[in-house]
């Protein structure tokens, strides 16, 4: 039996205590912020596992023509980043909006028509079409 | 209550498990982590986003981190260092996290864990342990482990349970978005499934369905080792399930990559019929004078008996090195029982409540040894062998002096009914490094004997079943072929090898067969009393008493 093995029992109960709590915590503060079954969503609380609990909306947010940030041209918001599982996302569609005018105003060379398709989380999704001022 | 709970904790750090597990599971973690982070620093995708959500932090510390975490994931990759390496990815990712606070990602939460919970692990380089071989480690982290992947299943599932995910809500938008977004080859129906909230509320229903079952298979897992074969195969399904779904719909793939694999290795029983090694076996011979005459025959003897058990058994052995080369420090023997009082013996077996039929008394015995706690081991096949009695005890290796404190010695596992028909098979364990080494003496045999190769056995279907079940190996060919090296071979009485046997044997156990180096030398030396055929070519037969096993020699 190795002797790596052989560390004291009280390091290794106090290793699991902290493990344990820390994301009994997390899990607790999830109800402390409104978390209900089957009544309210989770938060998002860093190691309460929340993964695809949140409520959340997304837009594909682009651009007519392309704007210009630093010195990559994006007619998307998706192509700041690759098409493999990095993206840029916000939670609310007001958010898509306002970086969508935002970005637009930073980067615009001429007339700029920012395009929203936004997804909710009802089972609906709308369009919009703004020009940047 | 509070006793029992401390003792309980204290024999779970105790157990012990095979290495390989959690090294395959390290390895795989590590390589889709680097992978990871090499594609990460090399596109700048996280200084990227970060620079989207305008956090107030400089690119150059995001990717030191990273500098960091791909030096501390090679090393987990290498088996450098790893446990100091994973605590100091643990660290770096903790930074990363911190950093990148802007964006929660649970993927980032879930790493600094995981890395965490494996800098407890025992390094690739951990001492030798019993037996010579560094493969059993401290199972409690592997179990950790198992624990913390079926709490992120548990908690995640039970967190889903919204009416905001049930409805489909949450599916509806990440899927149409990476639709819109994404090039992705979805067939017309199932686009038409996802736009509707119904398509996606049944799918929502399931992926919770799938992620708690997911949680209580693991916890099972931890519960009821003996199924966890099946256990394991379920788990892995669910969790390729999954993460195959979260791979091709909603562009998750790291993770869900890092998930299956946490499943696959961690719950993995591939180290069955690695758990078990052979270890001696013995027979009773009727004078010391049968074992002396082995000397003649060019064996190394012991003049004096080597241990005393009780019953007064006194016990002498031969020695051999184990069949493989990998495994050649190994030392194997063959002892040789003699009983001195047999009354003595008849009383020790009555008050053990053991059968004092003669023809019992005398039976052969054949030990295997286990490389996991034996503890475990029992626990794994209490309910296989339940009819056949399986029973764990302990004896101090002191026993004479002190048979009633719990002091190192050795663990048995044994049946009350044999679980092969007259023929002693149980298991030992022994406990301390170094205090019980049974081939510290091994010395050279004059007739060239050196290896083990295995034993025949007369064949008997109950009993190769159950020894079947005991290996979790399968017979091929009459065969099983331990990891060690050693077979157990059964044959027909009718069969040429077991006619030399059949008439005179009181026992199936027939033989014990070594290797030489050289047959010929051999057969001047041991005189052996006959030549045979065996496994195709010719062997030198040792015949033995009655009672007892023969041996029977064929060249390396």
């Amino acid at each position: 039996m190795s002797k790596e093995r052989e560390r004291y029992p009280l390091f290794i109960a106090l290793f699991i205590f902290f493990l344990g709590t820390s994301q009994m915590y997390a899990f607790g503060l999830q109800w402390a912020r409104g978390f209900f079954p089957f009544i309210h969503e989770p938060a998002r609380v860093p190691f309460s596992w929340d993964m695809f609990a949140n409520r959340v909306e997304r837009c594909a947010l682009s651009w007519t023509p392309a704007i210009k940030v630093g010195e990559h041209e994006l007619s998307s918001l998706h192509e700041a980043t690759t098409s493999f599982e990095w993206d840029v996302t916000y939670d609310h569609a007001l958010d898509y909006r306002a970086n969508g005018i935002g970005l637009c105003q930073l980067g615009r060379r001429g007339p700029t028509q920012a395009h929203l398709h936004c997804f909710l989380p009802n089972g609906s999704e709308f369009y919009d079409d703004i020009d940047c001022k | 209550m509070m006793t029992l709970i401390v003792n309980k904790f204290h024999r779970w750090l105790k157990s012990t498990s095979l290495r390989g597990t959690v090294d395959s599971f390290r390895i795989v973690f590590a390589a889709i982590w680097l992978i990871y982070d090499l594609l990460d620093i090399s596109l700048g995708e996280t200084v990227k986003i970060l620079w989207f959500y305008r956090g107030p932090f400089y690119s150059l510390s995001v990717i030191s981190s990273q500098v960091i975490l791909i030096f501390c994931e090679l090393g987990l990759l290498l088996g450098w260092r790893p446990r100091s390496l994973a605590f100091l990815a643990f660290l770096a990712f903790l930074a990363r996290s911190y950093e990148s606070c802007f964006v929660p990602l649970n993927d980032f939460f879930y790493f600094t864990v995981i890395a965490l919970i494996l800098s407890q692990c025992e390094g690739r380089r951990g001492k030798r342990s019993v037996g010579g071989t560094s493969k059993n480690v401290a199972a409690w982290p592997r179990d950790l482990l198992v624990a913390q992947t079926a709490w992120i299943y548990f908690a995640s599932a039970f967190l889903k349970l919204n009416p905001f995910f049930l409805s489909g809500g949450d599916l509806y938008v990440r899927q149409n978005y990476e639709v819109a977004v994404l090039p992705l080859y979805y067939p017309e129906f199932y686009r038409s499934w996802i736009s509707t909230l119904t398509g996606n509320g049944i799918l929502a229903g399931l992926a919770v369905t799938m992620e708690m079952s997911l949680a209580l298979i693991l916890l099972s897992w931890l519960l009821w080792p003996h199924r966890r074969h099946r256990l394991h195969v379920l788990a892995s399904c669910l969790a390729l399930g999954i993460h195959g779904y979260a791979a091709y719909n909603l562009n998750v793939f790291f993770f869900g990559a890092s998930m299956i694999a946490q499943v696959f290795f961690l719950t993995s029983t591939k180290d069955r019929g690695e758990s078990l090694e052979f270890d001696h076996c013995y027979q009773h011979i009727s004078s010391v004078e049968e074992y002396d005459q082995l000397g003649k025959r060019g064996f190394f003897v012991n003049e004096t008996p080597m241990v005393e058990h009780p019953g007064a058994l006194q016990c002498r052995f031969l020695r051999f090195h184990s069949a493989t080369q990998e495994l050649g420090e190994r030392v194997l023997y063959l002892e040789f029982i003699c009983n001195y009082d047999a009354e003595i013996y008849r009383q020790h077996r009555a008050s053990k409540g053991e059968s004092v039929d003669p023809h019992l008394m005398f039976e052969p015995g054949f030990s295997l040894r286990a490389k996991e706690s034996l503890e475990d081991f029992y626990k794994k096949k209490r309910d296989l062998f339940w009819d056949e009695g399986i029973k764990f005890f302990h004896r101090n290796y002191d026993w004479k002096a002190n048979p009633l404190d719990r002091l190192p010695g050795w663990n048995f596992v044994d049946f009350k009914k044999n679980i092969f028909p007259e023929i002693n098979v149980w298991l030992t364990e022994y406990e301390s490094v170094g205090k019980r080494q049974s081939g510290s003496d091994y010395r050279r045999h004059m007739n060239t004997c050196v290896h083990f190769k295995g034993f025949v056995w007369k064949k008997n279907d109950k009993g190769m079943k159950n020894m079947s079940s005991l290996m979790d190996l399968r017979f091929q060919d009459g065969k099983i072929l331990m990891k060690d090296g050693i077979s157990l071979w059964v044959t027909e009485p009718t069969s040429a090898l077991g006619k030399e046997f059949a008439g005179r044997k009181a026992y199936p156990f027939w033989a014990a067969v070594l290797t030489c180096s050289d047959f010929h030398a051999f057969k001047k030396e041991a005189s052996p009393d006959k030549i045979v055929e065996f496994e195709g070519r010719p062997a030198g037969l040792i015949q033995m008493g009655s009672r007892g096993w023969d041996i029977l020699v064929v060249e390396m």
